[in-house]
């Protein structure tokens, strides 16, 4: 799946046998090869059709409701995020 | 989290909302990775909305009459004449929240403009260029936002126009924080 001869890693199986194994792979090689797969799920994801990706998000809450995972977000944090950008944007607006 | 149909409802009706309102908008945030990018959980649907000077109410006629509810209170009415419009889906327990967030500057009014329809299958919406969300994902460089940096970046570096991205990134002040993701020492990330 995973093919890297920079970080050393050729192959990365995902049987009982490399599960096992996987305790004792290094962190930060672990770290690299996860990022990878992550990296390629990524670009799998891109090139699905958006009406896909949508479909898959629908899963996505499925699971993080059944999951009870799912996180509302601070509004007022929210609310300071966008005062904080507005402000930004509007700086770099005015220096021009 | 409400469940997947009230928010494919919600988003068609979002898409509705859009379609009748005669000025540039276009989609940010989570539904807009996941149209342009890769799937990922959102609690909201945020957009960016060009709203003429005047035309506040004009808005919320629009958002009712496609049956979204504004967030009530002080606080709320003075975040809307400042340019932040929260909807409700509905009065329920079990609603979904939409940001509006009215077009105020340049960058804005940029992503507003170079949007393109997306089909999302139960409805089109108008979502901001990949160019347009890297910027504004720079500018806000939460760990979410960096996560999502990352993936536009590792699913669509070469579609990307890099000029017009370090174009906007240099108006921001935001050049080097690009170049930290961006730069061609880490070539992996």
């Amino acid at each position: 799946m995973v093919s890297d001869s920079s970080l050393d890693v050729l192959v990365v199986r995902w049987d009982d046998e490399s599960m096992s194994r996987w305790p004792t792979v290094d962190p930060l090689r672990r770290a690299r090869v996860l990022a990878e797969l992550r990296r390629a799920d990524t670009r799998r994801s891109a090139m699905a059709t958006p009406a896909t990706r949508i479909e898959r998000m629908f899963d996505l809450m499925t699971l993080a409701s059944l999951l009870g995972t799912a996180e509302r977000s601070n509004s007022d944090e929210s609310v300071e995020d966008w005062r904080r950008m507005r402000a930004h944007l509007r700086e770099a607006d005015a220096r021009r | 989290m409400p469940g997947a149909e009230v928010v494919r409802d919600v988003l068609r009706r979002v898409a509705q909302l859009l379609a009748a309102w005669p000025h540039p908008s276009a989609i940010i945030g989570g539904i807009a990775i996941t149209a342009r990018v890769r799937p990922r959980l959102t609690d909201d649907i945020d957009l960016i909305i060009t709203v003429p000077a005047g035309s506040l109410e004009a808005l919320l006629s629009v958002a009712r009459s496609h049956g979204f509810v504004e967030e009530d209170g002080p606080l709320a009415r003075e975040l809307a004449e400042a340019g932040l419009l929260r909807l409700w889906s509905s009065q329920d327990v079990d609603r979904f929240g939409v940001d509006l967030i009215f077009v105020d500057s340049e960058q804005l009014e940029r992503a507003a403009q170079r949007a393109t329809t997306v089909d999302m299958g139960f409805c089109q919406l108008p979502v901001a260029s990949l160019e347009d969300l890297l910027l504004l994902k720079l500018e806000a460089n939460r760990p979410q936002d960096i996560d999502d940096i990352l993936a536009i970046k590792h699913a669509h570096l070469e579609a990307l126009d890099m000029d017009y991205v370090r174009a906007g990134a240099e108006r921001l002040g935001l050049a080097a924080l690009l170049a930290t993701y961006f730069s061609p020492l880490h070539p992996r990330e």
